[in-house]
């Protein structure tokens, strides 16, 4: 076995598993044989890849091995057993172990009113759960015996056999098969529930040493990138306003087949955005994808991550708008092409196109939005970029900076105007009235001129806190809302960690008494993943923006703030 | 999204005001109908006055019951507050028609009502041009932080001093420390002045810091430099914790005098139904 | 300098519902990790709790805490520690202490001022703030005294639940005025019953004001309990105006003179014919009064004392003068004979039983016989206390005397003994009257003669209920100029209207003034003294030539209310000349008032006070 040298990655320092010792790894090397180990270099070697960056795991029948809707960095690949996958409309949330959030009435409104103050008090379930605290010595969570437990959820295991059933569109695959990559590289929702139909054993890879498999091993990548054409290019078509009147398949797949898929950008942007604000430096240069004037004979559908739309201004580039997944650029060039097509203009990007954090696109040519987009009754989705080139610097100035910040990753920012706002705490106080008296943000944050980007979760996009929940206690509802399951949490910090506005903290929880809990072998207190859930637990929505006595607060996606309707 | 929001404040304004000047009217005319036909003048003002104070008072109750999306919204509600606030007053005087009672306990209910009105004012006021003058300080603290944030400025102070004093062997700074400074980073100074958007704190720190410099070495003036850093902060400190304190005391007068009010007011409504009714 | 760490490891939640901060913010120091429980318990004052590793302590702060510090102490204890605090409460908590002590300072000052007077200060009212509204006007406080609040709120008690349950009933403060104050008619209905032709309300809302719509106490020593605007008139009358001589209606027609007065004194005749024409200057007359009541009504009519009415001096000052003689020289006769047959004056045989009155002729011979007898008095068929009224004076003897004289077909001459009975001018006469006639007579002492007087009041009483021809010729000659005592000369209405006073059978001989009962509230006085004694009547009071008084005093069948004034209605345009803005500004309550006149109940002074001494 090779030493570890400087060259390696630096993630290696810190290995996926620990226990994955030499024996593993000729097992692992053995049973991929189809994987050449004399295509990878040796700073990058396969043996070491299977090393640091995978683990393997056995699971018994009925095991969920991935569930739809998590964020995952994670791909499986089946060694052995009959794994059983659930397609679309998938399998009911509770025996997926995801607790229903039941809406609380206005009698829980008017008995908290008189109920007791005890900080963080979570009940005597979630209190005294028989939850390991994450091992000091070392970050990696996934060696706790009881996080797997805890990651299938209450209805563990799935005994209800839905591959027997006509209702579920639930399919049997054989081992040697990828799993979940697709969702790992382009850190999207796992789009299929997973589970054991017999004892399985699979080899679990984090997403780092996946994409390093595929830079190297071109059958890999070939595979990788068919299924991802099959799956997810597909789904980005079909749910672009633009092609969502396509219903043939051929169709689709011609153009799927003509699509280019693009990545930009560093993947791990929020790593680097929390460095970059710690240090109190600048963020990266942006790469550029299109310049303002190049020639349009494309268009680009947004799949993961953000681009910025800007154009020249004096000596630096004035942001107009951003793009978030599912958005379009170039549709507007090309259609005022097409529609005066007797002209022989030539079509140029009328903005600049670049990358905030990192960017991945669908780039489509132009003659496929010719044929099959543009016709008669064709009208834009988007915002008119004209126009809002028509606001001034300073009105612009907000935008601007929140794009700097990278504050348009949220949907549900929690913007406050400052010269409105008493600094009553109402909001808290309603915060804290709909979570028995525990608030879920602070009224603190970043702030430009008299705005204020408050410290409460923004729900974003690209939820980096998901990724690596060992537990998936954090997951996203089908509204967008992530929200944090109290009883399967264990507090390992992982989510608060990630998330790179530091809107998820860290809370002792108490008990009845008011007293710490305290983990025995380690004698410090318990603690547990907070954060904004949008009152998903309760009736109308978020109460911090209708306590406000002077509408000073705001629940804004930044892609609204300027819009003309 | 500005002006979409204005506008919805501004159709919620209306509206409000529009049902609050039909009260109004409808009450006002009830009373001068009873008037012109020897009735009791008194009842229409009277009870409206009451439900309107029932309903002012009821805002502090809704403010805790945020979560209940049926109760409609803060804004709609404060703004309900002062347009009712404003009508009450033009009904108090068509009830009372005098600036001040003759005498007896209704002295005590008109003593409390305009303490009410004169105090919500005040409030008014002070939520208007504080936030403004609060936005244009540097940074933003939140109060309950205040005193730590003012403990961290008087520790780097003391710290600063003391390692230059250790460096310089000389007490120059820890003389001008002790004599000027040490009273001014305690705890917050010059609030009355902060609150009339006086600049009497920048000319403390100006008289004082400008006289020691002669007596310093360049050891002493860098640090000295520090230290005028830090009594600036300070500085903003003072004024963040006047702006906010005050944004909290007004309520210590408007709510008080609004309860004694209240209960005045049904010890009243008891006392007109057992004598006069 | 960065004030705050948004780091989620450097800066945790605040807690707005937890009243408790480390007591070290106190002191403007650095609060510590921990903070107080919701109790209100010091967090506690150490940082960790080591735990034991082999043979020695490891700190246990958490990473969110600062990490593990360099090493406990070698017992095992934190080597962190800071002394405990008493924790602060927030300003929210402050806010409702001090919420809270205002509504117990409240609760206890309006119990202390409120039932403590009932219940325990009974006497003393100093501690009555908390139920007093004012102080009472200087007319009621005198006498009701500082604690007799009952006297008006009969539910005032020191009974809690009585008083609190009084609340749910109806308070009837008109019953607690009426105690005490009278009016003519019931104080509710709407000018004690003399209704405006102009209300606006309806008559169900007249029979049920109450007192306090309009007199407000409890504002002060000096409020005028009796004050009212225009505005209050017109909440029911809907003629309401701002400006007298614009916008006042026209006064009612014959005003001031509705009705027509008791005396007929034909004011024209007199100035024009009586005082100043020689045929009447005669020397029975006072010319020299005649000649200066020609001049100037002041001569008539009493200017000193002038009220809503300038009433006529008395008889003796102004009419005396003239119609003195009249008088004397009217005898009243009951019987005349010419010592064959005798003959009973119409006013004897009204008064006469109706079974005797018959045949006049039988009449006259009985009553004859009764005399001779003694007995005529039982021929009348009144009261004994009305016979003695009449026959005051009548000498039975010399009746009899007479009678007899008569009957043996003698003239009677009386025989004058002394010098008294020789200047007797009235009385009692019998023998030669003034015709000629031998007759039973009385001939009046002079002006309002007592037996005269009570002769025709019992004439009047008994034909308001019955009515034959001697009644009728009674009156008849009642009226005549030459009638008895001319009476019906001057009082010709009052004698002869039926409708007059009938319910209190009092007969209006004298001046009547103008009812003090009306609404209208004006007065001669400030008038007079304003524009002259002399010349100033004129200006309101004008002939009305074309006027028929005549047959209004004289003709029993017409209405009184009809009759045409022999002086011009007065106008508002007299009025308005000077009650206008420009000069004398006039509200309602200048001339019109709203209670006819009031007077106290009797015994009122003596009601006991409710807790008084």
């Amino acid at each position: 076995m090779t030493e570890l040298v400087d060259e390696f990655p630096k993630r290696w320092s810190e290995p996926f598993s620990n226990q994955m010792d030499n024996e593993q790894v000729e097992y692992l090397l053995e049973k991929m044989s189809f994987i050449d180990p004399k295509r990878f270099p040796n700073s990058l070697p396969l043996h070491g890849i299977f090393k640091n960056d995978c683990r393997l795991r056995s699971f018994k029948p009925g095991d969920i091995i991935i569930r739809e809707g998590d964020y995952g960095g994670n791909a499986f690949y089946v060694f052995e057993g009959e794994v059983c996958v659930v397609r679309k409309p998938g399998l009911p949330e509770a025996m997926l172990g995801r607790t229903t959030i039941k809406k609380k009435n206005a009698f829980f409104a008017f008995s908290q009113l008189f109920s007791k103050n005890i900080t963080e008090y979570r009940g005597k379930d979630v209190a005294h759960g028989d939850y390991l605290h994450p091992d000091q010595e070392t970050v990696n969570l996934y060696d706790s015996p009881m996080a797997d437990k805890v990651f299938q959820g209450p209805n563990h295991p799935i005994t209800n056999k839905p591959h027997l059933s006509s209702k579920y569109h639930a399919i049997s695959l054989q081992p040697g098969i990828w799993l979940g990559e697709i969702a790992a590289l382009a850190r999207v929702p796992r789009t299929a529930t997973v589970f054991a139909q017999t004892d399985v054993k699979v080899m679990e890879i984090r997403w780092q040493g996946l994409r390093d498999i595929r830079i190297y091993d071109a059958d890999i990548r070939e595979k990788i990138d068919a299924g991802y054409r099959s799956s997810l290019l597909k789904t980005i078509l079909s749910s672009s306003p633009y092609f969502a009147h396509i219903q043939d398949d051929k169709q689709l797949n011609e153009i799927a087949y003509q699509a280019v898929f693009e990545s930009h950008g560093d993947f791990e942007w929020s790593q680097s955005y929390k460095d970059a604000r710690e240090q109190g430096n600048e963020l990266d240069t942006e790469s550029i994808i299109v310049h303002e004037g190049d020639y349009a004979d494309c268009a680009f559908i947004v799949a993961g991550g953000f681009g910025r739309i800007s154009v020249r201004y004096g000596q630096g580039h004035r942001t107009l708008n951003y793009l978030k997944s599912g958005d379009v650029f170039g549709i507007y060039e090309l259609y005022d092409t097409w529609k005066n097509s007797d002209r022989q203009t030539h079509p140029s990007f009328q903005t600049t196109l670049s990358t905030l954090g990192y960017l991945q696109v669908l780039r489509i040519p132009a003659k496929i939005i010719h044929s099959h987009v543009f016709s008669k009754d064709f009208s834009y989705h988007e915002l008119n970029l004209k126009a809002l080139n028509d606001f001034s610097v300073a009105e612009n100035a907000l935008l601007e900076w929140a794009i700097e910040k990278r504050l348009i990753n949220g949907t549900q920012v929690m913007l406050i105007d400052q010269e409105r706002c008493v600094r009553c705490d109402d909001c808290v106080r309603a915060c804290a009235n709909g979570h028995d008296k525990n608030p879920r943000f602070i009224r603190h944050g970043h702030q430009f001129a008299n705005w204020m980007i408050t410290n409460a979760c923004m729900h974003c996009d690209d939820p980096v806190c998901m990724i690596g929940c060992p537990t998936g206690a954090i997951h996203r509802l089908v509204d967008g809302t992530v929200v944090i399951n109290d009883e399967y949490c264990i507090g390992c910090s992982h989510c608060a960690h990630s998330c790179p506005y530091h809107n998820i903290r860290m809370v002792e929880i108490h008990d009845a008494k008011g007293q710490l809990i305290m983990d025995e072998k380690s004698q410090e207190p318990r603690l547990k993943a907070t954060k904004c859930d949008l009152c998903a637990s309760l009736p109308g929505g978020p109460a911090c923006v209708r306590a406000c006595p002077h509408d000073a607060l705001k629940r804004i996606d930044f892609q609204n703030l300027m819009s003309l309707s | 999204m500005q002006e979409i929001t204005r506008l919805k404040r501004l159709r919620t304004n209306i509206l409000i005001s529009a049902c609050g000047l039909l009260i109004l009217f409808f009450i006002f005319i009830s009373t001068i109908e009873q008037k012109n036909s020897l009735g009791i003048a008194e009842i229409w003002s009277g009870y409206g006055l009451l439900v309107l104070l029932l309903l002012l008072a009821l805002f502090n109750i809704k403010k805790r019951l945020s979560i209940l999306p049926l109760l409609g919204t803060g804004y709609g509600w404060h703004q309900m507050h002062i347009i009712s606030g404003m009508i009450a007053i033009a009904i108090y005087f068509l009830h009372v028609e005098s600036w001040w009672p003759p005498s007896g306990y209704e002295r005590w209910i008109a003593a409390c009502f305009y303490l009410a009105v004169i105090s919500g004012i005040s409030g008014l006021i002070i939520q208007t041009y504080y936030p403004k003058r609060l936005t244009e300080i540097e940074e933003e603290i939140i109060f309950e932080r205040i005193p730590d944030a003012v403990a961290e400025v008087r520790e780097k102070a003391m710290h600063e001093v003391e390692s230059t004093v250790a460096i310089t062997r000389s007490e120059t700074l820890l003389r001008f420390y002790t004599e000027s400074l040490d009273h001014y980073f305690r705890r917050p100074q010059f609030l009355f002045s902060h609150l009339i958007a006086s600049q009497s704190a920048d000319f403390w720190i100006k008289k004082h810091f400008q006289p020691i410099r002669h007596f310093c070495n360049k050891d002493e003036l860098e640090s000295l430099q520090k230290l005028e850093v830090l009594a600036k902060t300070k500085n903003y400190l003072d004024q963040q914790y006047a702006y906010q304190l005050i944004m909290k005391l007004w309520l210590f007068i408007h709510v008080p005098s609004v309860l004694a009010l209240l209960l005045f007011v049904f010890w009243h409504l008891l006392l007109v139904n057992i004598y006069a009714l | 300098m960065k004030y705050q760490n948004h780091n989620f490891d450097q800066s945790s939640y605040e807690r707005p519902h937890c009243q408790y901060h480390c007591g070290r913010q106190r002191f403007w120091k650095k609060s510590c990790r921990q903070g107080p429980d919701h109790k209100g318990r010091c967090g506690g004052h150490s940082e960790c709790n080591p735990i034991k590793v082999g043979d020695h302590y490891e700190c246990t702060r958490p990473e969110h805490a600062g990490g593990p510090c360099q090493s406990p102490n070698p017992d095992g204890s934190c080597s962190q520690q800071h002394s405990p605090c008493q924790p602060v409460r927030n300003l929210k908590f402050w806010r409702r202490h001090i919420s809270y002590l205002v509504v117990v300072a409240v609760i206890v000052l309006i119990f202390s001022f409120s039932f403590a007077q009932i219940a325990f200060f009974k006497n003393t009212g100093i501690a009555d703030i908390m139920l007093n509204p004012g102080p009472l006007s200087a007319q009621h406080a005198t006498f009701t005294g500082q604690q007799s609040c009952q006297n008006c709120h009969t539910n005032h008690k020191d009974n809690f639940s009585d008083w609190f349950m009084s609340a749910f009933q109806h308070n009837d403060l008109t019953a607690a005025c009426t105690e005490c104050h009278l009016f003519a008619g019931d104080a509710r209905v709407a000018h004690q019953g003399k209704l405006s032709n102009d209300r606006k309300t309806s008559l169900a809302e007249h029979n049920n004001i109450e007192c306090v719509r309009c007199h407000t106490e409890h504002q002060g020593k000096t409020a005028e309990l009796t004050h009212s605007n225009n505005q209050t008139c017109s909440n029911c009358h809907q003629n309401s105006f701002s400006d007298f001589a614009t916008k006042h209606p026209p006064f009612a027609k014959h005003y001031p003179y509705r009705q027509r007065q008791a005396i007929y004194f034909d004011h024209l005749k007199h100035l024009e014919e009586y005082f100043i024409e020689e045929q009447y200057l005669t020397i029975k007359r006072d010319v020299e009064f005649a000649k200066q009541a020609s001049q100037s009504c002041s001569s008539c009519h009493n200017i000193k004392n002038a009220q809503r009415a300038v009433k006529p001096k008395s008889y003796t000052q102004i009419c005396q003068g003239c119609h003195d003689y009249q008088i004397k020289e009217n005898q009243l006769t009951l019987l005349t004979t010419d010592l064959e047959l005798a003959e009973l004056s119409p006013i004897t045989l009204s008064l006469m039983d109706e079974s005797i009155t018959e045949d006049p002729d039988q009449a006259a011979t009985i009553f004859l016989e009764a005399i001779a007898k003694g007995e005529m008095k039982s021929l009348f068929n009144l009261s004994e206390q009305q016979i003695q009224q009449l026959w005051l004076g009548f000498n039975p003897i010399e009746a009899q005397l007479v009678a007899k004289s008569w009957a043996s077909g003698e003239s009677y001459a009386p025989e004058i003994d002394d010098k008294e009975d020789s200047n007797k001018l009235s009385g009692w006469f019998f023998g030669e009257d003034s015709n000629g006639d031998e007759a039973i007579f009385y001939k009046p002492k002079g002006h309002a003669d007592i037996i005269l007087r009570s002769w025709i009041e019992q004439l009047l009483l008994i034909s308001r209920n019955k009515s034959n021809e001697h009644i009728e010729a009674a009156v008849e000659q009642l009226m005549e100029q030459k009638g008895p005592g001319s009476c019906g000369k001057c009082h010709a209405a009052g004698l002869n209207d039926k409708q007059l006073n009938q319910s209190s059978f009092q007969f209006s001989w004298g001046y009547a003034s103008k009812s003090e009962t009306g609404t209208i509230l004006y007065s001669h006085k400030p008038h007079i003294n304003l524009m002259g004694s002399e010349e100033g009547c004129d200006n309101c009071h004008q002939f009305n030539r074309k006027a028929d008084t005549v047959s209004y005093y004289k003709n029993r069948g017409k209405n009184p209310y009809e009759y045409q004034n022999p002086f011009s209605d007065i106008r508002k345009e007299s009025c308005s000349e000077c009650h206008t803005q420009d000069q004398i500004v006039s509200d309602c309550t200048t001339c019109h008032r709203y209670h006819g006149p009031s007077s106290y109940k009797i015994g009122f002074i003596s009601k006991p006070h409710i807790g008084g001494n």
